[in-house]
């Protein structure tokens, strides 16, 4: 028998005798080891092993570790507190109660230490701005931050009211209060929550230990906003992960790691109540395995709180639950946030109507139940005036059914509007103070984007139309499109995000604006509407359709300005359309198309100058010009280049006369500049240098003012080099080739100076490697231009190491960006050809 | 505080579970730098009267670093085993660090009998540990011991090794454990005990 076998005939033998009395293993033993001895001993040795071990390796390897010693907070003080002693250890850190170190007034507080694991990296500022925020959250019910610090560790702490009390559930328990008087304590707790969430703060961990009672039966909620404050910017994990801990009160977004609304604290209110009524948790999983609890929560519907009670409850305690209760706590704890309540007001209303025996909400009304409520309002009536009121109660709910529409129709407005302006106050505060101010915190602009769509397609969804509402949704849409992905602003980039929330809006506006839109005033927004969606059409590669939502908006635009032609507003509207249109046709192969756009939008420009002088609108009659110009001298038609110069030099003229009146204005002398060296490198283009050059020397003194007045900016080194550039070029087409390789050195000096390294920057870089191939061409004429040898002999030499300088800087940048290979293999493949020919 | 992105940890394990090896190597850092973390931070920071929790850590673990919206469920068995495995590593490395700690920095190279252990105590130690230094210290050099068998124990009978890896190590429950190995729990119960007096018998140098 080999020693596999061997050990497995051991097994088998082992476990049938653990399976049997010590008398039946005997037998067995002798029976099947009557000729292996050595079998039979070695599994009597195991057993015998067995009983000797029974509590051996049954607590789990880790229980031989305990925490190493940390020096204790006791006696030391921090801030202006000394500390007493420990209060309790929680999910977040350490409570002590403290006093006051110079005595100024004696009432305790409790000092709550942040685990260091959960602070992340707290701002200092930030979190100074949140306790801020969280000192002024001043109610009755809620326990007051007092100050909040940092150690000298780096620790956050936060100084609270002191509370003695008992939780909330325990409280319930020890008075053994009544169903009706915990809800009464419950509405108090939501009254809190609700003052919290006005404020736009949210407690994300809403759970009895955080609700305490005190002696005098106040309630008092504790660590109100401390979720918060650590959030101020910190990692959102943190939070996720603390409350995996202890899942049973959190809501199937927070296990999810979704974002956190107050939705949230509606659930674990739900939680929290269930628990009251029931005495239990609505999970089946316990506490020991949080990772079924979290599943649970997820996935599971709770059970109904009546079919939970503690099985000590009375059959009349089931049976107050069932119905009405059943249903507000399950609203709560809807797994979906937008099918609970929508707010704490709504939830605790709810209780406050079922103690009045009046319709809960969170019941589907229906004939019987609502005569039901009326009965039980009137339960005091006599059994004569009863028949009377059923009589009554029939008459009453037929006509209250007329009334009904209209009151849902104010119920819906009012819904509307609650939430649009809920989320207006979450856009002016987060927003403002998350994306404005912080540069990289796409996590929390992501949260708050969607937080806004929650409640934007919540209410989209709203049958019927209320145009006046309709607007304000689109307007919100758009807003939040523009933080998705609004093209030249700094955004998340989702465009595919952003062209659903631009698609909504104009859903919106197209259905509230009816069957004219172009007469209302808000057509202006739905062009805007077009305009972005089409951007990020753009974006998302879908040019067909970007095209078409470029033409939508003209049209729209060119029908208002037939109700409308002197508007100037409308004019540069239709402008901006056809001047994109053109763009978008010319680089998509219908250069026809392009340059009727490009005209159409030159024309109307100048109709809106004639009417507006305005800096703007003249800057965009220049752009039009040029935009003119460079789709005419890319036409391939008859008379394109000729035209095309007409129209530059229409371009640097209008710019001429704008630029007088703006001497001290940088983009405006920029603007000048760029047109007229565009006109300068056009005419070289179509065979006139010698009408270029004066076009391209006359800009070379103002790119170099501005590039000396700020040596870092790229911007203005791209200008002066490019022009360099093409001065060397016109040079060498104009046959001095001394003074082309003077312009080209200067550019490719220019473009290697510090502080870029150019290969740090694609576009200095790809400037750099054209600037070292035109230096070569200008040695190489130099060469060519040289009678003696060797000159000549020199200025190959120097065309040749140029060519290589720059074939080394494409390879290099391909080298360290394989993914752009691609758009370097012209430049590559040219400087190659210049190296071959030289 | 990096949590390492959910979807990756719920990729490897996925490409893990359709046969790809590479993904556990992938896989078996990222889970073991944050059984680690979990594991000090359990140390540093719980009262004195706790120890750890390993079925936390473990549950805590994977909580954080598998997407929980993901429907595959069986990541659960496959990630328990590599944290289980992982753990193992962790209070060992724990344990003769504390070791070294307690008798300045040193060759560590302790038989059970230096310990001074019985059979019986061995367990009580594990137990106790939390309470005296001594129980504490000749806790941790058991778990050295049990290590070192367990290896053995793993050449003659892989699944029994398992069973222990994520019953002793693991802190799985016999269910979990059954489920993570896709047996009955019956055989985890038999094999565990089994298991267990083989190391025991080896603990205690009763060689046959």
């Amino acid at each position: 028998m080999n020693a596999a076998s061997r050990w497995q005939r051991v097994r088998e033998l082992f476990h049938a005798c653990i399976e049997l009395d010590q008398a039946q293993r005997d037998a067995l033993l002798t029976q099947a080891c009557a000729e292996d001895s050595e079998l039979k001993s070695e599994v009597e040795s195991l057993l015998a092993s067995l009983a000797a071990s029974k509590t051996f390796m049954e607590t789990p390897a880790a229980a031989a570790f305990t925490p190493s010693d940390e020096p204790s907070w006791i006696g030391r003080t921090l801030g202006a507190y000394k500390i007493i002693s420990l209060l309790a250890v929680g999910g977040m850190g350490e409570v002590y109660r403290a006093i006051r170190a110079d005595g100024l007034y004696p009432q305790a507080v409790a000092i709550k230490l942040i685990r260091r694991e959960l602070a992340g990296q707290v701002m200092l500022s930030r979190f100074r701005a949140e306790r801020e925020i969280l000192a002024a959250l001043q109610h009755p019910n809620i326990a007051r931050i007092l100050d909040a610090g940092i150690t000298e560790a780096g620790l956050p702490y936060i100084v609270m009211e002191l509370i003695e009390g008992e939780s909330i559930d325990q409280y319930c328990e020890h008075h053994g209060l009544s169903v009706r008087q915990r809800l009464e304590l419950f509405i108090e707790v939501c009254a809190a929550v609700h003052f919290a969430h006005q404020h736009l703060t949210v407690h994300r961990d809403l759970k009895p230990g955080n609700i305490l009672v005190t002696n005098d039966g106040v309630v008092k909620l504790l660590d109100f906003g401390i979720a918060k404050v650590l959030d101020a910017d910190g990692p959102v994990e943190a939070l996720t992960s603390m409350h995996a801990m202890t899942p049973e009160y959190s809501s199937p977004e927070q296990i999810r790691g979704e974002p956190i609304t107050t939705a949230t604290d509606i659930y674990s209110l739900g939680v929290v109540l269930y628990r009251l009524l029931t005495g239990s948790s609505p999970y089946r999983s316990s506490n020991n395995d949080p990772y079924a609890l979290a599943r649970e929560v997820c996935d599971t519907e709770p059970l109904r709180p009546s079919a939970n009670v503690a099985e000590a409850a009375t059959y009349s305690g089931r049976k107050q639950l069932a119905g009405d209760l059943d249903s507000i706590v399950l609203m709560a704890l809807r797994k979906e946030r937008d099918k609970r309540y929508e707010s704490v007001q709504q939830f605790s209303a709810d209780v406050q109507r079922y103690l009045d025996n009046r319709t809960v909400t969170a019941r589907p009304r229906t004939w019987g139940y609502s005569a039901s409520r009326f009965i039980a309002r009137n339960r005091a009536v006599s059994l004569a005036s009863l028949l009377l009121i059923i009589v009554l109660v029939a008459g009453i709910v037929a006509t209250q059914r007329q009334a009904k529409i209209a009151a849902a129709e104010r119920d819906r407005a009012q819904r509307h509007f609650d939430s649009v302006r809920q989320l207006a106050n979450s856009f002016m505060f987060d927003m403002h103070d998350e994306i404005a101010k912080l540069p990289g915190s796409i996590k929390a602009r992501q949260l708050l984007v969607n937080k806004a769509l929650t409640y934007l397609d919540l209410l989209a969804k709203e049958p019927g139309g209320d145009p006046a509402l309709q607007l304000e949704l689109a307007e919100a849409y758009m807003r939040v499109g523009g933080v998705q992905g609004q093209i030249g602003y700094n955004n998340l980039g989702d465009h595919a995000a952003a062209l659903r929330s631009f698609q909504q809006a104009i859903a919106l506006l197209e259905q509230a604006l009816g069957r004219d839109p172009a007469s209302r005033p808000e057509s202006i927004q739905l062009a805007r509407a077009y305009n972005l969606a089409s951007a990020n059409l753009k974006a998302l590669g879908r040019p067909a359709e970007e095209l078409a939502m470029t033409s939508k908006e003209i049209d729209l635009m060119q029908r208002r300005l037939t109700l409308f032609p002197d508007s100037v507003e409308v004019l540069a509207r239709v402008g901006q359309g056809f001047y994109r249109r053109s763009q978008f046709r010319s680089g998509h192969g219908d250069p026809a198309g392009a340059t009727a756009d490009a005209q159409r939008a030159v024309d109307l420009y100048e109709k809106v100058v004639a009417k507006d002088s305005e800096y703007k609108y003249r800057n965009n009659l220049v752009f039009a010009y040029s935009n003119l110009g460079e789709i005419q001298l890319k036409d391939g038609a008859a008379g394109g280049p000729s035209k095309g110069i007409d129209s530059l030099r229409k371009a640097l003229a209008t710019m001429r006369v704008l630029a007088a009146d703006k001497q001290d204005d940088v983009n405006a002398q920029r603007h000048l500049a760029v047109t007229a060296a565009e006109l300068g490198a056009s005419l070289l283009g179509v065979g006139q240098p010698r009408e270029g050059l004066p076009y391209v020397e006359e800009t070379l003194p103002i790119f170099q003012a501005l590039y000396d007045a700020d040596k870092t900016n790229r911007l203005a080194r791209l200008d002066l080099a490019e022009t360099q550039e093409n001065a060397g070029n016109l040079w060498i087409s104009l046959g001095d080739p001394a003074k082309a390789v003077d312009h080209c050195r200067t550019a490719v000096q220019l473009l290697g100076a510090p502080p870029i390294p150019p290969e740090s920057d694609l576009e200095i870089s790809a400037a750099m490697i054209e600037a070292q191939m035109d230096l070569a061409q200008a040695y190489a004429s130099a060469a060519r231009a040289a009678g003696a040898w060797p000159k000549r002999k020199e200025f190959w030499r120097e065309a040749r190491l140029s060519a290589s300088a720059s074939l080394q800087t494409a390879q290099t940048i391909v080298a360290k960006k394989p993914e752009i290979a691609a758009d370097y293999a012209a430049f590559i493949a040219k400087d190659k050809e210049l190296l071959a020919r030289h | 505080m990096a949590v390492p992105p959910d979807n990756r940890i719920t990729q490897l394990l996925n490409a893990w579970s359709k046969g790809d090896s590479g993904a556990l190597q992938d896989l078996t850092p990222l889970i073991y730098d944050e059984l680690r973390r979990l594991a000090a931070r359990q140390l540093r920071r719980e009262p004195a009267a706790q120890t750890l929790q390993t079925t936390g850590l473990v549950h805590e673990a994977f909580l954080r670093l598998v997407d929980q919206r993901s429907p595959r469920w069986e990541n659960r068995s496959q990630f328990f085993s590599i944290a289980a495995r992982l753990m193992r590593r962790i209070l060992l490395d724990q344990a003769r660090a504390r070791l070294a700690e307690k008798r300045g920095a040193g060759m560590i190279n302790i038989s059970i009998d230096a310990a001074g252990a019985t059979l019986e105590g061995l367990g009580e130690n594990l137990m106790l540990g939390a309470q005296s230094a001594a129980g504490a210290e000749s806790a941790h050099a058991n778990l050295i011991g049990i290590d070192s068998a367990l290896t053995r124990l793993d050449a003659l009978d892989h699944r029994q090794a398992q069973i222990v890896e994520l019953r002793f190590f693991g802190g799985l429950t016999v269910e979990e454990t059954a489920q993570v190995l896709e047996i009955s729990n019956a055989t985890v119960k038999r094999d565990w005990m089994m298991a267990k007096a083989w190391l025991a018998r080896e603990l205690a140098g009763a060689e046959p």
